[in-house]
């Protein structure tokens, strides 16, 4: 419609972009410098400058072995917390819609843990299949909840429907951890959210799910751009609002998966993500969905790096770190919204 | 003349940093001084953010002015306990809530709640103040009725019963017909004038200049936080008024009891088509 | 004048005039004797002492079930100092000490949702929702690290720390009462940041100190005893005739802040006794129980259910939620060879009931 201002916007939007993009690689190399260990910036610096050179085995074990899977994870994991969140969203028309508030996240949370309980479910791939089969489970209730009250299904309300979904899942989740003491060993980290411990062989396993969701996405962009005017618009636009929703809640669902199987829930990174998208790119849904990406990689790994320095030598849980940031954000959307006065 | 049963003398009162939203219009009272006799009837007009509300809400003590006095039968209204003070003085707000299945019966009862104590529960005196609360307002019939189900006249008669059964001699409405259509605008105001005859003092806000010319004992017109005129609406409702309050060009007729009835000029020079008492209309 | 006696003569019968007895509610009596006039309800008694009869019922069987399980004449026996000594142990040490200690955070936990969904207006304004429990579990936390003691030892943290919250979700929100469910995000909100300073400040814990803290943390009555519950009990019997006299006030407080006022109401007055009462009273059962979810919420809507819409039923969801308390503490005793923490089922029954209440929740009731 504007096509007189398209290049304007557009090479604005890549300045953006470059930016950003400029930012993720900066916290990149942190991430790779800096640990909670005793391998300092220095050392770390000279093995990725020249690695062959390098024959200590310590060093070389914390590089590969820890941080670069750790790094790959946070980016991989924050790309898709960061892009479910905008789409989740835009499909629910509501600022703060996002896996972790509503209990999809808790939904694949529940998954994995019963594949581990039930079905010794260890390596990568199948705690994916579970983590796949919860939040879709998750997913459905909201949607349910969504639809169920329809018209008086607020942007608040469908936030406090997410509350019990995330209570009813939490509970499950504690009650199996509570009867299988292995399990609740094995995991008790990991439900906290965290990305310490991913090793490269489950990043290669997860990696494929989430790019196949992604491009999923990207091809549906169009289609809910004219799905956030309103069924009725997309309609007339020729598309099919019901098949649109059910596609877009499979890649929601593929990408929550895997971000919990890889890293255990992490709640509000989606929703500053899609903020962030939202400040930075208006209303125009492709590169929404380009900034929250790029900013859901940012954040998550700046804030990995923030848990592994904060007290050292322990780690604490990145999902914390997280809440830091999302809740100011929460309650500035909460009382900037006129939806909500 | 008998001694004024309220006395509004020179208050001012401004609260820019308004309380629920009322930010934007930040209405203001100033200096305004005011008197109604026991059984008065005096309605308050002007357009929208004049401060007329503003100015109910004061005399309700629910915001304290800045300067002046507002004396109550010659006592000054904060300097009375809460409880004296809703004893003597009943509100009936803009938009009133209720618990949702509330029956008309103890919608009606809570009003006593002034009058009650942890060991003076359920006296006498109250069950009479009901009864006459309800005969007073009609709503006798509707005692059992869920306060939901009845329609926007009955419902604001039962607020009316509930502010009577407070027993005062000083009745506050703020725009009770504003939710209404004509003939439970009638049935209400008919009932506040009956009211009035009783001897109640009644100070009521009316977005409706012509029903406010029609009922009131005394019309107050405020613009901008000022009383304009006030007095009997035969003396003091004039067209030179009616264009400095909403800045419509009107006609003023008479009728058949004599009364004033305003009546917008249809293509004035002022404005055209638009009505006097529209709530969209902002002078602000 | 202003306070004019009414006289009698006239509010004399005639035709039409409707009968005083009539204007109470269905069920009411009164009872005057010289100038003191009283009003009970039957109706409501006869639901409070059915609630009481439900809850005797419940301690039966929690007394009875377990991981052994007693007859009722093997407790009686127990109760009266007979039978074997072992089962003797069982009943008097364990299980009714950690009964009694249940039915005072359930209590606790009632009549604080009860007074808090009255101020709010809004039946989803629980302690638990609004944060309270991770503001007091916060405080108990950084009291720890201070060098306070156990988990146990600093109930008076919990205190602080849950009336802090609560009037910073006040601060945050604005108004209380007319924001519908910002108030509840806003909450919601805080509880996530709540939550995350307490994960992050765990880490800090010694490591023993560190696991009690996460058992206490999902909220459990296994070992708990008189001497426990006491702080808590002292503080229930001296703040439940203080939430009787508030919920009468709050009742006036449904008709709108403004007319509340026009009553005699002094509504910041009563925002300030009410979140201070109910702070209070979620801390002390925080300190006994660790931080359990949703028993503030069924409690008071459940108890809603019983009560007429003018209501603040303060004292039945008092008892209601001494009865979930035990109720959700024998399934978790029995549910599996393991026991599973109280916590954990409240959270599973309160899910669904939550989600529930959403979903059913007229419009209207959310006070926009």
């Amino acid at each position: 419609m504007s096509q007189a201002h398209r290049p304007a916007v557009s090479r604005r939007n890549w300045a953006s972009v470059a930016m950003l993009m400029l930012a993720l690689f900066g916290v990149v190399l942190t991430s790779m410098l800096v640990g909670s260990g005793q391998l300092d910036a220095a050392h770390s610096l000279s093995y990725l400058l020249s690695p062959a050179d390098n024959a200590d085995a310590y060093v070389n074990m914390v590089m590969t072995e820890l941080r670069l899977p750790r790094t790959l994870a946070g980016v991989i994991i924050g790309v898709a917390l960061g892009v479910a969140g905008s789409l989740l969203q835009n499909v629910t028309r509501n600022p703060l819609a996002e896996p972790g508030l509503l209990g999809i996240n808790a939904g694949a949370a529940l998954g994995v843990v019963i594949g581990i309980s039930f079905f010794h479910a260890s390596s990568s791939y199948s705690m994916l299949i579970w983590a796949i089969s919860g939040a879709l489970v998750g997913n459905g209730a909201v949607m349910l909840a969504a639809q169920v009250g329809a018209a008086s299904m607020t942007p608040l309300r469908l936030v406090l429907a997410g509350v019990a979904i995330n209570a009813a899942f939490q509970g499950f989740t504690s009650l199996l951890l509570h009867d299988h003491i292995a399990a609740f060993d094995q995991y008790r980290y990991w439900i906290l959210g965290s990305l310490s411990g991913i090793t490269m062989e489950a990043v290669g396993q997860i990696a494929p799910a989430v790019l196949a969701a992604l491009a999923l996405a990207a091809a549906l962009t169009r289609p809910l751009s004219a799905l956030t005017l309103g069924d009725d618009s997309a309609k007339a636009l020729g598309h099919n609002p019901n098949l649109i929703r059910a596609l877009l809640s499979l890649s929601i669902t593929l990408l929550s998966a895997a971000a919990v199987a890889l890293a255990g829930p992490i709640v509000l990174l989606g929703l500053i993500a899609a903020y962030i998208a939202r400040a930075l790119a208006g209303h125009h849904l492709r590169n929404q969905l380009l900034y929250s990406a790029v900013a859901g990689a940012f954040l998550l790994l700046s804030t990995d790096i923030l848990a592994r320095v904060i007290n050292r030598p322990f780690e604490a849980p990145v999902s914390a770190v997280v809440a830091f940031i999302g809740v100011p954000i929460i309650i500035r959307i909460v009382h900037s919204n006129r939806m909500f006065s | 003349m008998s001694e004024p049963r309220l006395a509004i003398q020179n208050v001012s009162l401004s609260y820019a940093n308004g309380r629920g939203g009322k930010t934007d219009a930040a209405p203001t009272v100033k200096e305004v001084s005011l008197q109604a006799r026991p059984g008065e009837l005096m309605i308050i007009v002007g357009p929208n953010g004049c401060g007329k509300s503003t100015l109910l809400r004061a005399v309700a003590r629910l915001h304290r002015p800045d300067s002046g006095r507002i004396l109550l039968e010659g006592e000054d209204v904060w300097s009375l306990s809460r409880k004296q003070a809703a004893t003597r003085l009943a509100l009936l707000p803009q938009t009133p809530t209720a618990p949702e299945g509330i029956r008309v019966a103890d919608l009606v009862r809570h009003g006593r709640h002034p009058h009650q104590g942890l060991f003076r529960q359920w006296t006498s005196a109250d069950e009479d103040a009901v009864r006459r609360a309800l005969l007073a307002t009609d709503t006798a019939d509707l005692m059992d009725a869920p306060l939901d189900h009845l329609s926007g006249g009955q419902r604001q008669r039962c607020w009316l019963a509930m502010a009577l059964a407070q027993e005062t001699n000083l009745l506050l409405l703020d725009e009770p017909i504003s939710m209404l259509d004509l003939g439970h605008q009638v049935e209400v105001l008919n009932l506040v004038r009956d009211l009035s005859a009783k001897g109640i003092t009644i100070m009521m806000v009316l977005h409706d200049l012509i029903a406010a010319a029609r009922y009131a004992d005394t019309l107050t017109a405020m613009r901008e936080g000022r009383v304009v005129a006030s007095g009997p609406p035969r003396e003091i409702l004039t067209r030179d008024m009616v264009r400095e309050l909403y800045n419509v060009d009107a006609h003023i007729l008479s009728d058949p009891d004599g009364n004033p009835v305003v009546t917008p000029a249809v293509g004035g020079a002022l404005s055209s088509l638009s009505p006097s008492n529209s709530k969209e209309q902002s002078y602000v | 004048m202003s306070r004019m006696s009414p006289s009698v003569e006239q509010a004399a019968p005639s035709l039409g005039l409707p009968d005083a007895a009539s204007f109470l509610p269905a069920g009411s009596r009164v009872v005057r004797i010289g100038s003191l006039s009283m009003t009970f309800n039957l109706h409501d008694l006869i639901s409070a002492l059915l609630i009481l009869l439900v809850i005797l019922l419940a301690v039966c069987a929690s007394l009875m079930l377990g991981s052994t399980h007693l007859s009722l004449s093997q407790v009686w026996q127990a109760i009266l100092g007979e039978g074997s000594p072992a089962h003797q142990l069982l009943t008097m040490q364990i299980r009714l000490p950690r009964i009694a200690a249940g039915l005072v955070v359930g209590a606790c936990l009632g009549a604080a949702g009860c007074l808090l969904q009255g101020l709010a207006r809004n039946r989803l304004a629980t302690p638990d929702i609004l944060g309270v429990h991770q503001g007091a579990t916060l405080a108990v936390v950084i009291a720890m690290l201070a060098g306070a003691g156990s988990v146990l030892d600093t109930w008076w943290a919990a205190i602080i720390g849950a009336s802090a919250t609560l009037l910073g979700v006040l601060a945050f929100s604005g108004r209380f009462g007319s924001n519908g469910y910002r108030i509840l995000v806003i909450g919601l909100g805080l509880t996530y940041l709540l939550r995350a300073m307490t994960e992050v400040l765990v880490t800090y814990l010694p490591l023993h100190e560190a696991s009690a803290m996460y058992t206490w943390s999902i909220g459990t009555l296994l070992g708990r005893d008189y001497a426990i519950a006491a702080p808590a009990f002292f503080g229930l019997c001296l703040l439940l005739p203080v939430a009787v006299v508030l919920a009468r006030q709050l009742t006036l407080l449904q008709f709108g802040e403004d007319t509340a006022a026009s009553l005699g109401l002094n509504p910041e007055r009563l925002k300030i006794a009410v979140v201070l009462t109910v702070a209070v009273l979620t801390a002390l059962s925080v300190t006994v129980s660790g931080p359990i979810n949703f028993i503030a919420l069924m409690a008071p809507v459940t108890a809603s259910f019983l009560a007429r819409p003018d209501q603040t039923p303060v004292l039945r969801s008092t008892l209601l939620g001494a009865l979930f308390v035990i109720v959700a503490d024998t399934i978790g005793r029995i549910y599996s060879d393991v026991e599973t923490p109280m916590g954990v089922i409240a959270t599973m029954m309160g899910g669904p009931f939550l989600l529930a209440v959403i979903l059913f929740q007229p419009q209207s009731r959310q006070g926009n």
